[in-house]
């Protein structure tokens, strides 16, 4: 039981290492970006306007970011961090077969994908099969 | 004030309340919403947006940390999770609707009562309640290291835990912060977990709880992107900083200092709700 809880606590650290890091990354170049191209603005936030339709929706913002333009990079990088602890839990909780299909469709993760169903074929050794049949217990 | 003078003294801002944040088991947003507010004049609701923000980033910082320190009992943050994460987004939903002038009274109440709480030294509790067998079924009884070897500890009320849980995530969504001080008290003080595992845990909690508040302010409008860029950076950076303090600070100097802090605060966002400056 030890075994498999420091498991997964490696898992975790490094997907919340990774997902802050690169949501980091992205913020401050976007905020490099915008000190260069609106350093000089006046800026008063005493009055609440919402946000532009840019700044909000989610395909709008990637369509800005797209195109570099610093707000809506800034924002990527905050989407990012929003989707960061809520990957950690998908990745290790939701559902174990799931995860290695989908991350067997994507190049990138199928290293991962292929440790994912190794672990899951030697049973009880993988922590996230312990962790559902522990909670189903 | 141009985005060139803006942007630094919010970074800076940021940078201390991060740091005070991971110290405290807080998600610095305490201390970034009352900076912006009272110092930068800039409008509640642009501050939890930012401070959402914050919340997520110290959060997922310092957990990360703590998780490989072993201080962190990721059982019991998955089980109460789930009841924080459903009160945030019940308590995101209030909050767009509740003028500002009442969050900020309600902001200062839970500061004041964070700071209270906080304040009271530990009774012996752990002997007048048995441990909940809820604790043994769920696996949640664990050890902590400490300087004197591995200490182990068993969990109490595990329902009274969740419920209390419900309520600090409703808290968490309405007023964009971590309310990492109300996760601390229900797993310090009604499950009786250690303080530091309560500590190190409530980050663990407090991002998903953010994340899912942040998502429905963020669709709202209410996370600017200059604001929330420099206070994402700066509480990144000082949360960084700050856990690689918590295994060497004592646990009452902690508590007193977190007490004073809050408790200033708090004070300071009642009064303005009252006096309308808001």
């Amino acid at each position: 039981m030890k075994m498999t809880d420091r498991v997964i606590e490696e898992d975790v650290r490094v997907l919340l290492k990774a997902g802050v890091l690169i949501s980091g990354v992205t913020t401050l170049t976007g905020g490099i970006l915008f000190l260069i191209r609106h350093g000089g603005d006046p800026v008063s936030y005493e009055i609440f306007h919402s946000q532009p339709r840019i700044d909000r929706i989610i395909p709008e913002i990637l369509a800005g970011a797209w195109k570099l333009r610093a707000r809506s990079i800034i924002q990527l990088g905050i989407l990012l961090l929003i989707a960061t602890p809520v990957g950690r839990n998908y990745r290790d909780r939701a559902c174990p077969l799931l995860y290695s299909l989908i991350s067997g469709c994507r190049c990138k993760l199928k290293q991962e994908a292929r440790d994912v169903r190794m672990s899951l074929a030697s049973s009880t050794d993988c922590p996230v099969v312990e962790r559902v049949m522990g909670c189903a217990r | 004030m141009t985005v060139a003078e803006f942007t630094p003294i919010v970074f800076a801002a940021a940078l201390a309340a991060g740091f005070v944040g991971s110290l405290t088991g807080r998600g610095g947003g305490v201390i970034v919403t009352p900076v912006l507010t009272l110092f930068l004049h800039v409008d509640l609701r642009y501050a939890i947006g930012a401070s959402l923000v914050s919340v997520i980033a110290t959060s997922s910082g310092a957990a990360a940390t703590y998780v490989r320190e072993g201080l962190s009992n990721i059982r019991i943050g998955m089980l109460l999770e789930v009841a924080t994460t459903l009160g945030a987004l019940f308590g995101a939903c209030l909050g767009t609707h509740v003028p500002i002038r009442i969050l900020s009274i309600v902001f200062g109440v839970i500061l004041l009562q964070a700071a209270w709480q906080t304040a009271r030294t530990h009774t012996g509790l752990s002997k007048a309640v048995p441990p909940d067998p809820l604790g043994e079924k769920f696996k949640l009884n664990s050890s902590y290291r400490t300087p004197e070897g591995e200490e182990s500890y068993v969990v109490h009320r595990v329902k009274t835990g969740f419920a209390l849980m419900l309520g600090a995530g409703t808290i968490s969504g309405l007023l964009g912060i971590g309310s990492g001080s109300l996760k601390v008290i229900a797993m310090d003080r009604a499950m009786q977990i250690p303080f530091k595992v309560s500590t190190a845990t409530s980050n663990f909690m407090i991002g998903v709880t953010a994340a899912a508040s942040a998502s429905i302010y963020l669709s709202r409008g209410y996370v600017s992107p200059a604001i929330a860029m420099p206070v994402m950076l700066g509480v990144l950076r000082g949360s960084t900083l700050g856990t690689r303090f918590l295994s060497r600070l004592s646990v009452p100097l902690l508590r007193r200092v977190f007490a004073m802090v809050v408790g200033a605060v708090a004070i300071e966002m009642i009064a303005n709700g009252i006096r309308g400056v808001v």
